[in-house]
């Protein structure tokens, strides 16, 4: 199977920024001599929880400083991009990676950024639906045009022109069981980002292979990502594993406002609300993170590997995702964490 | 004086792939730093093979990425083009983290009609667009938050993340073409980017009343002009006057072409291109021959020795304390343009990297 390395830029410490962005960079440095097979970043903006505004524009910056790893976005957010200057971008990372490009696009559902970035998020899911079928065709034809509800766009040439197809390389992150037609009538494939229990990704993973199967087509295997703890002392992992994810997903708390119940009401939030009362209180807040807990592998070398190949067997994946420094971590600690995973669980991986 | 190398990705004739003109010029973009260059720049446009950069901070981005000192320009980003400042804020902001400081960022008002009708902005509202979206960012940039009141642009409180961790004062810059545009970029505190389309001694007054404004707005210097020219540049006199003349001229009747600017028509009624619907008129009066005699007139081509002297005299008018080089474009082949830029390197960029600031 294939490994990357995931770059979230997580400032949850609240360390100063540039150190925080030198400090990934750094990691991300570490991708293609440690062996890994591709390196990805993720789009979010205006708080701590990642600084990470262009995964495009920072795959550039590694298109320019390595030979050979894939380089991928999860994700994308597409409402929150313009239909022509999104497909530019991408067309740029192809032609500055010759080709390394790996697309993962989103909808996002952080209000902190529809808000200031002016998007309606109750026409979010719709106007993901339009762009990502605007944005699919674009890419293979080099020609942007499109009239939908929501999105409209005169033709136009767009320049460079694509000189590979994208397909095969354009994933959906995979939120709801609802985007598996849209999957299947693409043609593109599914990123598994945790935000729920295993099973709930598996049920899916099902649905999106369902819904190939109607069509009479193969769905393409399934990119699963997750952040990870690995240390040889299996108290130490467990114990420090678990404070590190504590702290990662209390930064994803700050960031999506878990916290209050401002959303009660919020038709557009109906997920949100239902997450704001369990958290209210802390048994509630413990049994969140308890169910999202499983989905990130922890422990031995040997024990990581198990889990990662665990996860591989249930969605039927090929192309595992992990990410070395989250939350609250030091650069230190990511940096022995990705080194470690590097040394005793990747070749075990990649031989499978 | 600094030496910057400008990359245009041009493929108007599209005899070669797009794909061969980006390998192509990310191979002479990498080489300007071995070869004795302090930066390299580029340009947004959109939508032809007229120049094919329509992300220029993503350009830098690569750039920055393959190496530890190369300092960087855009010349220009196109600020009216862009749906959301705030968002060119972050990537500038980015960019600038990853390059640990290094940038310098021109914004231009754009004039290519069909780039706005494609990318769906009314060119009529390109210098206020301009001017607001400026100020957003230059704000954003400096204090960390963007937020903005404007006719256009209504920015609720933003901040940038990552955020900005070094002032951009002095180091952001408004590319400049059109007589009379110079004296507006005082207020807002901007540098100048020269891109000459006319004798460079007629833009010395100009600069003096700008600067003169500039200290009277800010208390302070203004930043020194950045000059750009197309260069071409051979040992062999002969064969610098005919091939120089050669691509310059197609590249100027591919400008002319690609902003229609031969048609005084088309800009007649666009708020904030009065000036061009005239300048229209004189390059269909005059013939688009003579104006790209003009045009070559104030480029740098010749001998080693006469472009260092070319280079020299346009220092002394304007001031500037880095020149940027444009060495390939039209559809000149690449080998050309190596040689063109490899003579350049090695017998004018040493004597021009000795010459002190000054003028």
């Amino acid at each position: 199977m294939k490994v990357g390395l995931c770059i979230p830029f997580m400032n949850h410490a609240g360390v100063d920024d540039h150190e925080l962005i030198q400090g990934d960079l750094a990691l991300g440095d570490l991708a293609e001599p440690l062996g890994f097979d591709s390196l990805w970043c993720f789009e979010h903006h205006f708080t701590s929880y990642m600084l990470s505004p262009n995964p495009l524009q920072t795959l550039t910056w590694f298109a320019g400083r390595t030979r050979r790893v894939q380089l991928g976005t999860m994700v994308v957010v597409l409402p929150w991009h313009h239909p022509v200057r999104v497909a530019e971008q991408v067309l740029l990372l192809d032609h500055f990676s010759r080709g390394r490009t790996l697309l993962g696009v989103g909808r996002g559902i952080g209000r902190v950024e529809y808000e200031k970035l002016g998007v309606d998020q109750s026409e979010s899911k719709a106007l993901s639906i339009e762009l990502i079928r605007c944005l699919t065709s674009t890419l293979e034809s080099g020609v942007c045009e499109y009239d939908g509800e929501h999105v409209r766009q005169p033709k136009v040439q767009l320049r460079p022109r694509p000189f590979q197809s994208f397909r095969d390389r354009i994933f959906i992150g995979a939120g709801s069981p609802e985007t598996s037609p849209l999957c299947a009538e693409l043609g593109v494939g599914i990123l598994v980002i945790p935000q729920k229990a295993p099973e709930a990704h598996v049920a899916d993973i099902t649905a999106y292979r369902e819904a190939y199967e109607r069509i009479g087509a193969r769905a393409p295997a399934p990119i699963f990502q997750g952040m990870y703890f690995v240390d040889e002392d299996p108290v130490r992992a467990r114990e420090e594993g678990r404070r590190q994810f504590d702290l990662h997903y209390d930064a994803i708390i700050d960031h999506y406002e878990f916290r209050g119940n401002h959303m009660a009401n919020d038709k557009n939030n109906r997920a949100y609300a239902a997450l704001q009362r369990m958290i209210a209180t802390p048994e509630g807040e413990k049994a969140w993170k308890d169910t999202l807990f499983p989905m990130n592998p922890v422990g031995t070398p040997k024990q990581v590997r198990d889990q990662i190949l665990d996860q591989r067997k249930w969605f039927g994946a090929d192309h595992f995702v992990g990410g070395a420094r989250y939350g609250a971590m030091s650069l230190a600690e990511g940096e022995r964490n990705l080194r470690l995973f590097a040394e005793k669980v990747l070749p075990g991986l990649k031989a499978e | 004086m600094r030496l910057g190398y400008g990359a245009t990705f041009q493929n108007p004739g599209q005899e070669i792939t797009d794909r061969e003109v980006y390998r192509e010029e990310i191979r002479l973009a990498r080489l300007a730093e071995p070869l004795g260059f302090d930066s390299v720049w580029s340009t947004e446009h959109h939508v032809t093979g007229y120049q094919m950069c329509p992300d220029v901070l993503q350009f830098l981005s690569y750039m920055a990425g393959t190496s530890d000192t190369l300092e960087l320009g855009s010349m220009v980003v196109v600020i009216p083009w862009h749906p959301n400042p705030a968002r060119v804020a972050e990537q500038i902001a980015v960019l600038d983290h990853y390059c640990d400081g290094r940038l310098t960022v021109g914004f231009g008002r754009g004039s290519g009609r069909i780039e706005f009708e494609k990318l769906g902005v009314d060119m009529g509202e390109a210098r206020d667009r301009f001017m607001e979206a400026t100020a957003l960012i230059q704000q954003g940039l400096e204090t960390g938050e963007c937020e903005y009141q404007g006719a256009i642009f209504q920015q609720p409180r933003l901040p940038i993340r990552p955020a900005p961790f070094k002032s951009f004062k002095g180091r952001l810059y408004a590319g400049v073409a059109s007589a009379g545009s110079i004296q507006l970029m005082a207020k807002p505190g901007l540098g100048i980017l020269l891109i000459p389309q006319r004798p460079w001694k007629d833009i010395r007054s100009e600069l003096d009343e700008y600067r003169a404004l500039f200290r009277k707005h800010h208390g302070r210097e203004a930043p020194p002009p950045v000059g750009v020219a197309w260069v071409f540049c051979d040992e062999d006199e002969q064969r610098a006057r005919e091939e120089g003349e050669r691509w310059l001229t197609r590249y100027w009747r591919g400008v002319i072409q690609h902003y229609d600017f031969a048609k005084p028509e088309n800009f007649a009624g666009i708020k904030g291109y009065e000036n061009y619907v005239g300048q229209a008129q004189g390059i269909k009066d005059a013939g688009v021959d003579a104006i790209a005699k003009d045009f070559m007139d104030v480029q740098v081509w010749g001998t080693p020795k006469t472009c260092f002297e070319k280079i020299r005299y346009i220092q002394q008018q304007v001031g500037c304390e880095q020149f940027v080089g444009i060495f390939r474009y039209a559809d000149m082949p690449f080998s050309v343009a190596e040689r063109n830029l490899r003579t350049f390197a090695t017998t004018v960029l040493p004597d021009l990297k000795k010459l002190s600031a000054k003028a």
